[in-house]
């Protein structure tokens, strides 16, 4: 990422809200994410499968990757690349956990001037 | 020239697969068979399928009457052989003839040992040796409820698991301290009695026999030690002497049995002698493989090509005792300072292997539990194969052979037997995969009938296929539980039994790629839980998303509500709450099921234990692979034609099996007369009433398929009616196969099997299936109650986040 890009960050939820290797929704206004707590680390893709739309937050999560509830389509979590079902891909989106907190960014590459006040800037150089 | 007379004493493996040699060299001799038994020649190793009801005499038999007809053969049944006269050259039999013989072959096999015990000519005392022997105990197994079999060999335990597979509780008395003591060193005999406890055989061991107890009929067994032991059945099994009577009457030369040289001839020009009668080099064999060598060498002799010499043979068991892999060759005990011992032990998977060395070679084996390596080190014993390059890597698995690449096998003569059993060579195997086209190794089986004895020539079996079919060759379908967990269900469930493993992420790690998948995760999670009774501990992601939230996920990611109903009877308050739920919840649909229920569908996730809480009833279970319901007909609480009382029995059907998870959903149906119109044959599980009684059907099934539901069993009583069905029901939750459905259940396992297994087997196996099942009963609970006490606050919630969740955090680095 080059260094004046920023990206718009939520905070979720405290980092026990997920149970471990499973997913939960996220919304906000119109983003909905699915989000996985992968044990200690989290990832987020959207919550749509790409066959008929399923809640991926409720699949079954194996390694890195998860089952989608309704057809069992498998979708990988680190690109949204569909691995087995079918094709297509499902859109990723960053995930931070800072301070035991859950921090995900719906859209990147849009520049918050606003951000370069940087609340806990520091701490993100930890990430 | 005259045909000569060849007669051959004797209908058994032995002389018969002698014979089939001497046919294939086209002699001119008139062929006569004489027949102690009233049978055509049969497979004498399979006489314990027959005794454990898995084969018929039919099944066993390896010439029918076509054969010996085909042949030119004369069969004298019934016709047991008791003089011979060498100078006149006559055999005379029990039923008074006397035939003149120009060639006598003698291929009488051995007879039972029987040691001198008292009482042993009691009533309900057996030998077990041939097939009239094994109907008499077949017999008995019907009246009989406690055996004692004296021998822990070969024959002892497969005697031991033929009665126990009919019911009857058996123990298993061995002289010496460990059990099949001529194949085994001491780490084996620990590993077969291990195992053969396992399936609820009482093994003693270092025991005397001294006493058969009882007036007319035998009531029990007195050791030396003062023990005693009750049994109203006793088969004796302790091991074979050559049967050497003619040859001793022909003025043969008999040591322990009838000696020949390496031509296979006796003393006596005009007398052969074949099989376990025969002593050659000082050796006397008990097996099938050497019959076979030494058939072949007198066939050439006795028709003039004297030529081939037999040299002995290296002795070698590979067998399957009671469903264990075994095998065992050369010398394996190792007892000389010069020797060397390389083993591996497992002892939760029941695996032993051991290797002697000898120098360079390997000299001895023994492996229990996987003998699919026993035709490799055999070949190395035989042919001295210098082992000193490959030591490290000896005991390892060679890699399975893949398609197109070639195999020692073929490099064996066409004439090579590669099934014992049924004595099936190289050269018939490989005909019929080119004439037929064969694929796989169970088609070669149907074909070929090669390896449908023990089964463990399959390997070899396999590779001669993979060798002829090449690229045509395919896999047989492995009934694995996945390829995450690359091991069939049974096994899994004793690692987690024997290893204490308490949650999914424990198999995964130890017998698996430590991640799983959707398949699997669900599996195990329904096999922790069986296994232990419920006792296991519960990984909630392992679950799929139904058992999380305890309701049915629809394809908009909403969810359906079924609640509980017994019997599918409700009541005026029952559907007061319902509708008031409904109303509340804004429930989009409100359906009544096929099952007799009320489903309320399109209920959101967070909205799930409010609604529960409102409802104040149980959870149908209707997302799960689980006890879904009983269905019933009003029975004759109303119905006029009624017979039996269907809407309290369907009831007390539900109330005792609901909360318990299964290979696959459990569906009920509990009918008062035949009209059968709550469809309890189309069910997993069906109790029909008739006039009198009840019918209990089973593996019904009205979805994918339509399948009308098989009788285990009819009853007298309600009570008998829910026993059996609870029976069946357990058997099924140890012994389905994950998401398999009872109706693929019952066809693969077998009615008979399960009416064996269930209803009709000892009580102790009955109490066992009862009190596992009401042990897991004991801990199934309600998942309902989850809505007051959550395994986690975030069960059934999901974020919404506030306007204000921005957070103003930098970009990483």
């Amino acid at each position: 990422m080059n260094g004046t890009n920023q990206t718009k960050w939520f905070r979720v939820a405290p980092a026990g809200a997920i149970p471990e290797k499973e997913g939960r929704r996220v919304e906000y206004g119109p983003y909905v994410a699915a989000v996985f707590n992968l044990g200690g680390e989290y990832l987020a893709v959207e919550n749509q499968c790409p066959h008929k739309g399923g809640p991926l937050a409720d699949g079954i999560v194996a390694g890195k990757n998860v089952f989608c509830p309704l057809h069992n389509w498998k979708i990988s979590l680190e690109n949204g690349c569909a691995l087995s079902g079918g094709t297509g891909q499902v859109k990723t989106f960053p995930v931070k956990v800072i301070r035991d907190e859950i921090y995900l960014a719906f859209e990147e590459g849009k520049i918050q001037k606003e951000s370069e006040k940087g609340v806990i800037l520091s701490e993100a150089k930890d990430l | 020239m005259e045909q000569k007379h060849l007669v051959v004493v004797g209908n058994g493996m032995a002389g018969m697969a002698c014979l089939d040699e001497i046919l294939k060299r086209k002699p001119r001799f008139k062929i006569t068979v004489l027949s102690e038994e009233p049978y055509y020649n049969y497979n004498r190793i399979l006489l314990s399928c027959v005794l454990a009801g898995e084969k018929s005499v039919e099944e066993i038999y390896i010439n029918t009457r076509e054969w010996y007809e085909k042949n030119n053969i004369h069969l004298r049944l019934c016709s047991r052989a008791i003089e011979v006269d060498a100078g006149r050259k006559m055999v005379y039999t029990e039923t008074g003839d006397a035939i003149a013989y120009d060639l006598l072959l003698l291929a009488t096999g051995s007879n039972p040992f029987i040691p001198p015990i008292e009482g042993v000519q009691k009533d309900g005392v057996f030998t077990y040796r041939n097939m009239a022997d094994t109907e008499q105990i077949i017999k008995r197994c019907e009246v009989s409820k406690k055996a004692v079999v004296i021998g822990g060999g070969l024959l002892g335990l497969e005697a031991a698991r033929g009665i126990s597979n009919r019911g009857v509780k058996v123990t298993v008395v061995h002289l010496m301290d460990r059990l099949m003591e001529v194949q085994l060193d001491e780490v084996g005999g620990q590993f077969l009695k291990r195992e053969i406890e396992k399936l609820g055989i009482e093994v003693l061991l270092n025991k005397n026999t001294s006493q058969f107890m009882g007036h007319e009929k035998v009531e029990g067994v007195l050791f030396k030690d003062g023990q005693i032991v009750e049994a109203d059945m006793v088969v004796v099994a302790c091991g074979i002497r050559p049967n050497i009577e003619l040859g001793k009457k022909a003025g043969l030369k008999i040591n322990r049995g009838i000696v020949v040289n390496d031509f296979m001839e006796t003393s006596n020009p005009a007398i052969f002698a074949v099989g376990e009668c025969v002593e050659h080099r000082e050796k006397v064999y008990g097996l099938v493989a050497p019959l076979y060598d030494q058939g072949k060498v007198l066939a050439a002799t006795i028709t003039g090509d004297k030529g081939p010499l037999y040299e002995g043979s290296v002795l070698a068991t590979k067998l399957k005792v009671m469903g264990i892999d075994l095998f065992s060759a050369g010398d394996f005990k190792a007892t000389e300072a010069d020797k060397e011992v390389i083993s591996y032990q497992d002892h939760s998977f029941g695996i032993y292997k051991k290797l002697v060395i000898h120098r360079e070679n390997v000299v001895g084996a023994i492996l229990i539990g996987d003998a699919s390596d026993a035709n490799r080190f055999l070949e190395m014993i035989r042919k001295k194969e210098r082992i000193t390059e490959n030591r490290q890597m000896l005991l390892f698995a060679k890699p399975p052979a893949v398609a197109g690449s070639p195999s020692d096998v073929m490099s064996r003569p066409d004439t090579d037997t590669i099934c014992g059993c049924i004595g099936v060579s190289k050269g018939q195997i490989v005909q019929a995969i080119r004439e037929n086209g064969l694929k796989t190794v169970s088609e070669v089986k149907a074909c070929t009938k090669a390896s449908s004895g023990c089964g463990t020539c399959s390997c070899l079996v396999q590779d001669i296929l993979i060798a002829v079919a090449g690229a045509a060759f395919q896999e047989e379908k492995k009934e694995t539980l996945c390829a995450c967990v690359p091991f069939p269900k049974e096994q899994i469930r004793s690692m987690i039994q024997t290893q204490k493993l308490k949650s999914v992420q424990d198999v995964l790690d130890i017998y698996g790629d430590g991640t799983g998948c959707s398949f699997c995760k669900p599996a195990l999670s329904f096999v922790l839980d069986e296994v232990l009774c419920g006792e296991h501990k519960e990984t909630r992601s392992a679950r799929f998303i139904n058992d999380r939230v305890h309701a049915n996920i629809q394809r908009d990611g909403t969810f359906s509500v079924i609640p509980r109903m017994h019997g599918g009877v409700t009541s005026a308050e029952q559907l007061r709450k319902i509708a008031d739920a409904a109303e509340k919840y804004k429930v989009p649909m409100v359906k009544v099921t096929g099952s007799q229920r009320i489903d309320l569908l399109g209920v959101k996730k967070e909205d799930l234990p409010k609604m529960w809480a409102d409802l104040g009833m149980k959870s149908g279970h209707a997302y799960a692979k689980a006890v879904r319901m009983v269905k019933s007909c009003v029975g004759t609480d109303f119905c006029r034609y009624g017979t039996q009382n269907s809407i309290e029995t369907g009831i007390k059907l539900e109330t005792l099996l609901e909360g318990l998870y299964t290979p696959a959903k459990v569906k009920m149906g509990v009918v008062g007369c035949p009209r059968n119109c709550a469809e309890a044959t189309v069910k997993d599980i069906g109790l029909v009433g008739i006039e009198g009684g009840w019918q209990v059907v089973i593996g019904g099934a009205a979805g994918k398929i339509v399948r009308a539901a098989d009788i285990l069993t009819t009853v007298k009583t309600t009570e008998e009616a829910l026993e059996a069905a609870l029976l069946f029901f357990q058997y099924y939750r140890e012994n389905g196969e994950y998401l398999e459905r009872t109706y693929d259940f019952v066809v693969r396992a077998g009615l008979e099997k399960i009416r064996r297994e269930t209803i009709l087997a000892p009580d102790e196996t009955k109490k066992g299936l009862l009190g596992r099942l009401a042990k897991a009963k004991a801990k199934a609970v309600n998942p309902w109650e989850e809505a007051a006490k959550p395994v986690h606050p975030m069960q059934f919630k999901d974020f919404v986040l506030p306007k204000d969740a921005e957070a103003l955090i930098g970009s990483p680095s």
